[in-house]
């Protein structure tokens, strides 16, 4: 072993700059996947280990008044349930923090104090069989006068145990003291503007509710089979059975309460993961790159060790051990950096969940990549290695030099007949002298040009989509809710009054029982044009008259229709009849939603009256200006919301990953050229040599090697192009589908031609720039020195 | 295009000349003087044989007349023009213009065929490729039917026929031969010395050969003799059994 061992560290030392390569790509890959796995470790677990600290539902059932709570203490026994909690009673309430923070002041000054909308539940203790509230601040409600927050929602909105909510009921404000905030993971996040829970005491609930309101019941369950949504609709139907007609309304699936809250991370996580595959998989055929050519350089080194005594595995081992010690000296580089640049990803999950932040150092991962990164070099080296084990010596020694390559490949035969200037052609037949290495190194480029074509169509068709209102809810600007007291009528007027206004769109919510769905449909009905907002069909047509609808791709699966398909349903107990005339864009409740007109709602709900209303103000209008103005007329009956369309955190996260992965996988690829073009080099230093004495000028030998990289660049950058924008559309199309919708992959034209042409020149440019070095090597490299070796 | 190289000229100004050429390798203890003060110069339209014992500094001497290579100290002279004040770039024209160098590896490209090899210095400056002359050259050299055939497909005496033409195709001022017959069979050596005596002789070629074989050094019309980095004797032609004897006394 000490023999193998010292002609390692000596072939090392002699082979420095290689040793270099091997040690930044496996950097990079080592980096990549330890961020990868210890998110995919971290995160995941984050949920599914809170999920069952708390014995969280699986489902969190919302019933109408209809049913007794007799009844529906009777579903707890209902088959495939393995615990319940409830029946809580329920009511919609809008609150007013009484504390108005300093920077607000004006704030509140202008527009009254905020409204914020809560869903009360009235529950004597935050344990049970289900749904097992976890008290991160504060304490549980000890008197009726208190209410317990979700952490999320005191975060979102500034609010500390201590302070006052006054309830709006009515024109009574009944003031609320919070006791605590808990974490109840069967919540979304507040921040994702997702309606939140609170807790009362049973006796203090009845007092919030107000004229106008529909109060309800709440049940947690836990079902056997709770894996999939289809196996949780399953189990409510024995629930459905015991109740009357209509009983059932709103269902929260704790799967969706997952994907929402890992939605930031599953598809960081896709991306990190497919990424390091890809790294992984470029650092090997790098390193199967070095291994070859260390194999045909050491040759009669090769010939030597084993006619002194060496035996094809001690060579072997040598070979494998040369590759493997510069990748482990970068394993200790590349897992703390990536566990590093974990840290703010996985803490930041922790913590939605009130968990103690995870350890650091996520051993699993770490192990993974270790195990991944020797098993990829180990491989990649022992394939080549094993051939130069079983060299006879005698050819090795004699010989002096590897065989050649075959020299015919087809492509350069075919470049032959193109009338090129002879450096060009030299550089063709440079860069297909090793036709594996140069498919390698083919490979390598291609990884990455494809990576960097699907970073940057990705950031245009985010960008783009960012700005698109059929993408991101609408164009609008203000959001105006209105309390009972305010008329729908005098708020119209109000609104129309403005000259700023361009457009008006109320809008109101029910609940829509489709035939064949067993779960009610939350919906959305439009009064005015809201195609005004930008909203808009991506397929078929906006709805236009009574009955016709539009809906996202998730309810349209579930529902099993097509665009221009008519179903049925019921509103309020009154059956309708319906007419899918579109498909559109609206990752809310995860597609799972249907849009239609008001006059369509008005038919099963003659009193209804929408109390939301979207404004469209005209271009260059003030709509702080317009908010307060509009304000004035009630502070204490209407919320006035200035819409701000920033980009989503999520968006902004995930081009920044995609991008840096971009980058890391480009660098990987103009390594692999680096290497490639060094072996070749290295390699040819007699054909250069005899070249520059027959008359070739250094600049011909640098424009010739840069050649045959350019070739290698021009091969990688046209295949990995149209392969980038596969793995684009691939992908949008799995982003849509996450959040329950598709996207035609012609939605956006994210690739223009001069595009593409640049990204080809880009891949042609970074081969060209990774070839710079050993092309000036072989051009200032002197003749003599070559030939007298001789 | 630069004039053609004139060499049928007889002017008495020798093609290539070296004085006090000095050539030192590796600094203190492991310093190498390869070449010591040496002092030669090669008339048009002669075959000039170098031979000495092995390190005596042949292959630095020629390396260092061809302008493959720098000298610590002296200078040297082609058709006229001082390499010292030359760089890389102007060097490169020159030797493309006035030296062709002929291996005793043969050093042929191996993706180029035949002919391809031949005509690389023409395409390398630029230049046309004259079909005519080309064809002349095949078949003066004996390789018109293979010219399609790569270096791997050629024999050793083929190959180095080919190097022979690819340095005559140029019609250079001077050939520099390291050993061409180093590396082959006597029939094949033969034919090789054969096509250089011819090119002096019909062509006014000027070359200089290094050699170790006695029969090589035969045909040249003066060979010199190195030693130690020195030039020790410098004659005109001798026979085979001549050299021989000089050799022993050299070793
Ligand atoms: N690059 C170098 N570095 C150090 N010493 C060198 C180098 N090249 C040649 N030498 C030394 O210079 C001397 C002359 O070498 P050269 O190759 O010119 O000899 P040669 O006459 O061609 O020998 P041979 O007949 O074996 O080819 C030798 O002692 C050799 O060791
Ligand atoms: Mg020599």
């Amino acid at each position: 072993m000490t023999a193998v061992w010292r002609k390692t560290l000596a072939s090392l030392r002699r082979r420095r700059l290689q040793a270099v390569i091997i040690g930044l790509v496996v950097l990079l890959a080592a980096g990549t996947a330890t961020l990868a796995l210890t998110l995919l470790f971290g995160s995941t677990n984050a949920y599914d280990q809170a999920f069952a600290q708390q014995r969280g539902a699986h489902v969190l059932q919302e019933f109408t008044g209809g049913a007794t709570t007799v009844q529906l203490a009777h579903t707890a026994r209902a088959p495939g349930v393995t615990a319940a909690a409830g029946p809580w009673r329920t009511d919609n309430i809008t609150v007013e923090p009484a504390r108005v923070p300093p920077d607000e002041r004006q704030m509140v000054a202008d527009f009254g104090p905020p409204k914020l909308g809560l869903e009360v539940v009235g529950r004597a203790s935050p344990a049970g069989p289900a749904d097992d509230l976890r008290l991160v601040a504060g304490h549980w409600l000890r008197s009726g006068n208190q209410i317990v927050l979700t952490r999320s929602f005191a975060l979102a909105q500034s609010l500390a145990v201590g302070e006052t909510l006054n309830a709006v009921v009515g024109s009574r404000r009944v003031p609320l003291i919070i006791a605590g905030e808990v974490i109840d993971v069967d919540e979304m996040d507040a921040a994702n503007q997702s309606p939140q829970h609170a807790w009362v005491l049973p006796a203090t609930l009845p007092r919030l509710i107000g004229p106008g309101d529909q109060p309800g019941y709440e049940m947690a369950y836990r079902f056997r089979h709770a894996a999939t949504n289809a196996a949780l609709r399953a189990d409510l139907v024995p629930i459905k059975a015991l109740l009357p007609a209509g009983a059932l309304g709103f269902t929260r699936s704790y799967i969706d309460v997952r994907n929402n809250y890992n939605i930031t991370s599953a598809l960081v996580l896709t991306f990190l993961l497919a990424f390091s595959v890809f790294a992984l998989g470029a650092a090997a055929l790098i390193v199967a790159n070095i291994v070859t050519g260390a194999v045909l350089a050491g040759f009669r080194d090769i010939g030597i060790m084993k006619a002194i005594g060496f035996t094809p595995g001690q060579v072997v081992q040598m070979l494998v051990l040369q590759m493997l010690v510069p990748a482990l000296i970068a394993c200790v580089v590349g897992i703390p950096l990536g566990l590093l640049l974990s840290r703010p990803l996985v803490t930041q999950s922790a913590d939605a969940l009130g968990l103690p932040p995870p350890a650091a150092l996520s051993l699993p991962a770490v192990l993974l990549v270790i195990a991944g990164v020797v098993t990829v070099v180990a491989v990649s080296a022992a394939l080549p290695a094993w051939r130069a084990g079983r060299l006879s010596p005698v050819r090795a020694i004699v010989s002096g030099t590897a065989p050649q390559g075959r020299k015919a490949v087809g492509l350069a035969r075919a470049l032959d007949r193109l009338h090129l200037p002879p450096t060009v052609r030299l550089g063709a037949g440079q860069a297909f002298a090793r036709p594996l290495r140069a498919g390698f190194t083919a490979v390598a480029v291609l990884v990455g040009v494809a990576t960097v074509t699907f970073a940057v169509g990705l950031r245009t068709t985010l960008m783009h989509g960012l700005n698109d209102p059929a993408f991101n809810g609408g164009d609008y600007q203000i959001e105006v809710s209105r309390l009972m007291q305010y008329p729908d009528a005098r708020l119209m007027h109000t609104l129309r009054a403005q000259p700023q206004t361009q457009a008006i769109v109320a809008r109101d919510w029910a609940s829509v029982q489709v035939n064949g769905i067993s779960q009610p449909v939350q919906s959305v009905f439009t009064r005015g044009d809201a195609t005004k907002l930008g909203l808009r069909a991506l397929q078929g047509r906006w709805y236009a008259a009574p009955g016709e609808a539009v809906a996202p791709e998730a309810f349209m699966k579930e529902a099993h229709l097509r665009v221009g398909d008519y179903f049925t349903g019921s509103i309020n107990g009154r059956r309708l009849r319906f007419h899918l005339v579109g498909m559109m864009f609206d990752t809310a409740e995860f597609g799972r939603i249907l849009y239609m007109d008001f006059s369509t709602l008005h038919r099963a709900m003659p009193g209804e009256v929408p109390a939301d209303y979207l404004v469209r103000l005209r271009p260059r209008s003030d709509p702080t200006a317009y908010a307060i103005r509009v304000n004035r007329t009630s502070r204490a009956d209407l919320t006035v919301n200035i819409q701000n369309n920033t980009a989503s955190s999520v968006i902004a996260t995930v081009n920044d990953v995609v991008l840096v992965l971009a980058l890391v996988l480009a660098v990987i690829a103009a390594a692999a050229v680096f290497n490639t073009v060094l072996l070749n080099t290295r390699e040819r230093v007699r054909d250069t040599a005899v070249l520059k004495a027959v008359g070739m000028a250094p600049r011909q030998a640098i424009l010739m090697v840069a050649t045959s990289a350019a070739i290698l660049g021009l091969i990688g950058g046209i295949l990995g192009i149209p392969a980038g924008v596969v793995l684009h559309g691939v992908i949008l199309q799995l982003m849509a589908n996450l959040v329950g919708n598709t996207i035609s992959p012609l939605q956006y034209q994210a690739f223009s031609a001069p595009l593409l042409l640049g990204l080809v020149i880009a891949g042609m440019l970074v081969a060209v720039l990774g070839a710079l070095l050993p092309a000036r090597w072989a051009a200032y490299t002197g003749v003599a020195e070559v030939l007298h070796a001789e | 295009m630069l004039e053609a190289p004139d060499t049928t000229v007889t002017s008495a100004r020798p093609v290539v000349a070296a004085e006090h050429l000095t050539r030192l390798y590796g600094e203190g203890q492991a310093q190498v003087a390869a070449l010591r003060d040496v002092e030669v110069a090669f008339q048009p339209g002669t075959f000039s044989a170098v031979m000495g014992p092995s390190g005596s500094g042949k292959s630095t001497l020629m390396h260092l007349l061809a302008g493959l290579d720098r000298p610590t100290s002296g200078t040297v002279t082609i058709d006229g023009v001082e390499l010292n004040g030359l760089n890389d770039k102007k060097l490169t024209l020159l030797r493309r213009q006035k030296v062709g160098f002929v291996f005793q590896f043969f050093n042929l490209l191996p993706m180029l065929t035949a002919e391809e090899n031949i005509t690389l210095p023409l395409r390398i400056a630029g230049e046309r490729v004259d079909e005519a002359s080309l064809r002349q050259l095949l078949e003066a050299v004996g390789l018109a039917d293979r010219k399609e055939h790569r270096p791997a497909e050629l024999s050793g005496g083929q190959q180095q026929r080919v190097a022979i033409a690819r340095a005559l195709i140029t019609r250079p001022a001077v050939i520099f031969a390291d050993e061409p017959t180093g590396n082959l069979d006597s029939q094949s050596s033969r034919e090789v010395l054969d096509m250089l005596r011819r090119a002096v002789d019909d062509l006014g070629q000027t070359i200089v050969m290094v050699t170790h074989d006695a029969q090589a050094a035969a045909v040249a019309d003066r060979i010199v003799f190195l030693e130690d980095g020195r030039i020790v004797r410098d004659e005109g032609h001798l026979t085979a059994d001549q050299i021989l004897d000089v050799m022993k006394v050299l070793r």
